[in-house]
């Protein structure tokens, strides 16, 4: 016991267990050292900079410096993909199986492209089926950036933690979205809806964000989260203090730690 | 065991226990390393606009796990929602919800008349529903001694909310102010998942209580009630085989 509390203050004097910030908190729990499974007075909340303690090869305990585990939340449409292009670059066609004429079928496809349907047409079973539809079947067509394979592979192997965040409706995309994510090779963690991806962030303590979306980006600051955005025409004179337009992927190592 | 749990293990016992979606203010990776655990997994997470609530769908979730969860549903900690089976169920209900720029649930004349309505058809087919106050509606469920396939129960259930929506039309209501739809839905199967009674909203902590025709119970009434209704108002293949029968006449969906 004597040791265990030594080598924590020791830890602690060296500056590994700083920046208790009261974000997430990472359980730090102590055990078999004294034969025992679980000491009573041996669990720690520590933020991000969480020591382990492990015995060592002779069976003594020692306090190791685990390293904090970097976690990015990454949108897929118009980010990881082409959704946009493919959406508008389509020639989408009625099918008879539709509930609704191929006229009205052509009237909703065009609000949907151009993202002007007011609120009781958006809430329509109607336009809800042709939005399904047609989304989906761009979920399917998306094209993945290169560049964003590569990026995603890359954190990847530097051990990050990589959480897909994404507006899409999962109940009824889940299964396209992880065949397409699978099919390009992008690893990720974890699956999340979040339709204020910044909020979500900002609950789950994930510092950095890439997402096209202007919301994101326009609130960055007020939210704390560092903000990538791959650079659409829609995006002009958007870049704040946390937000930052790139061009390539490639761009955004220079922001975020190595 | 809590009595309460297994009151919940009965009337749901159809039901597969291997996923489910949990409602919860609980998040983090810490949240999530906790519950992932024995081969549990996470399908998708997903965070409730403007409410800090939080919804997990897991799946190959441990007996020992869905217990806990069971108990922590009860106990109201979270809400647990559960996945219909893929052929065949023991369970049928249908949520009759306000149009969405309605607020509250006993606001729209049109809601309390079909809610009476659809009750009073189901139970004059010998399918007496248990009728649950949702936030924004009202959910209607009915329990079978056995279980029916998907596509019987969504005709049957069809046909009931065929004729609730026509008896609206006929008094003059405008039946575009209800959103009706019933589960299980052979075209969603493992999409919509029910969320069990018991369930608090997950901000207010309010009690979603049992309707009666006298109206509103209260927290433990409504248990009472629910206990009553698994022990005497779960429905017999053959009283289901004539309420299917006596629903859809020759005239396709028995409006009259």
């Amino acid at each position: 016991m004597a040791d265990l509390a030594h080598e924590y203050a020791e830890a602690r004097r060296k500056g590994a267990l700083v920046d208790l910030c009261g974000r997430a908190k990472w359980r730090l729990t102590i055990s078999h050292w004294t034969g025992t499974t679980r000491h009573p007075f041996a669990a720690f909340y520590i933020d991000r900079h969480t020591p382990c303690v492990d015995k060592n090869q002779n069976g003594k305990s020692r306090l190791n410096m685990r390293q904090p585990i970097r976690t990015i939340a990454i949108d897929i449409d118009d980010t990881l993909n082409n959704f946009t292009e493919i959406l508008h670059g389509t020639n989408f066609t009625h099918n008879e199986t539709y509930p609704f004429p191929p006229a009205l079928f052509n009237e909703y496809l065009a609000m949907l492209r151009k993202e002007s349907a007011d609120e009781a047409t958006l809430r329509s079973r109607e336009f809800s089926f042709l939005r399904q539809t047609i989304n989906g079947e761009c979920y399917i067509r998306a094209v993945a950036r290169p560049d964003a394979v590569e990026f995603v592979q890359s954190l990847r192997a530097d051990g990050w933690r990589i959480v897909i965040c994404t507006h899409r409706d999962l109940r009824r995309a889940q299964a396209p979205t992880r065949q397409w994510l699978n099919d390009n090779d992008i690893p990720f963690d974890y699956l999340f809806i979040a339709v204020d991806k910044l909020a979500f962030c900002k609950d789950w303590g994930i510092e950095y964000l890439i997402d096209d979306h202007l919301y994101s980006i326009r609130f960055a600051d007020e939210y704390g989260v560092n903000v990538f955005y791959p650079i659409m025409p829609k995006h002009e004179k958007s870049e704040t203090r946390l937000a930052k337009g790139f061009r390539s992927f490639n761009e955004v190592r220079q922001w975020i730690p190595n | 065991m809590d009595p309460k749990l297994e009151l919940l293990k009965a009337f749901y016992d159809g039901l597969p226990k291997d996923r489910a979606k949990v409602e919860t203010l609980d998040h983090g990776f810490e949240y999530l390393e906790k519950m992932l655990t024995d081969g549990m997994t996470l399908e998708y997470g997903e965070r409730v606009l403007l409410r800090k609530v939080y919804k997990y769908k897991f799946s190959n979730i441990p007996p020992w796990k869905i217990e806990e969860l069971l108990l922590a549903h009860v106990q109201k900690s979270c809400n647990v929602c559960l996945y219909f089976a893929d052929k065949s169920n023991n369970l049928f209900g249908f949520n009759l919800d306000n149009r969405h720029d309605i607020k509250g649930a006993a606001t729209s004349p049109e809601m309390e008349f079909a809610v009476s309505l659809l009750r009073d058809i189901l139970t004059n087919t010998g399918c007496t529903p248990l009728v649950v106050a949702s936030g924004k509606g009202y959910h209607l469920w009915c329990r079978l001694a056995a279980p029916v396939a998907n596509e019987q129960l969504y005709q049957f259930m069809l046909r009931a909310m065929a004729k609730t929506l026509y008896a609206l039309h006929q008094k003059g209501m405008d039946h575009n102010q209800i959103n009706p739809r019933f589960y299980p839905d052979p075209r969603v199967q493992d999409k919509i998942s029910l969320r069990l009674f018991g369930s608090v909203h997950p901000n207010t902590g309010a009690f979603s209580r049992v309707l009666m025709p006298e109206g509103l119970l209260d927290e433990e009434a409504s248990w009472s009630a629910f206990e009553q209704h698994l022990r005497l108002n779960t429905i017999s293949e053959e009283t289901f085989t004539d309420a299917c029968k006596a629903m859809a006449p020759a005239d396709g969906y028995g409006i009259t």
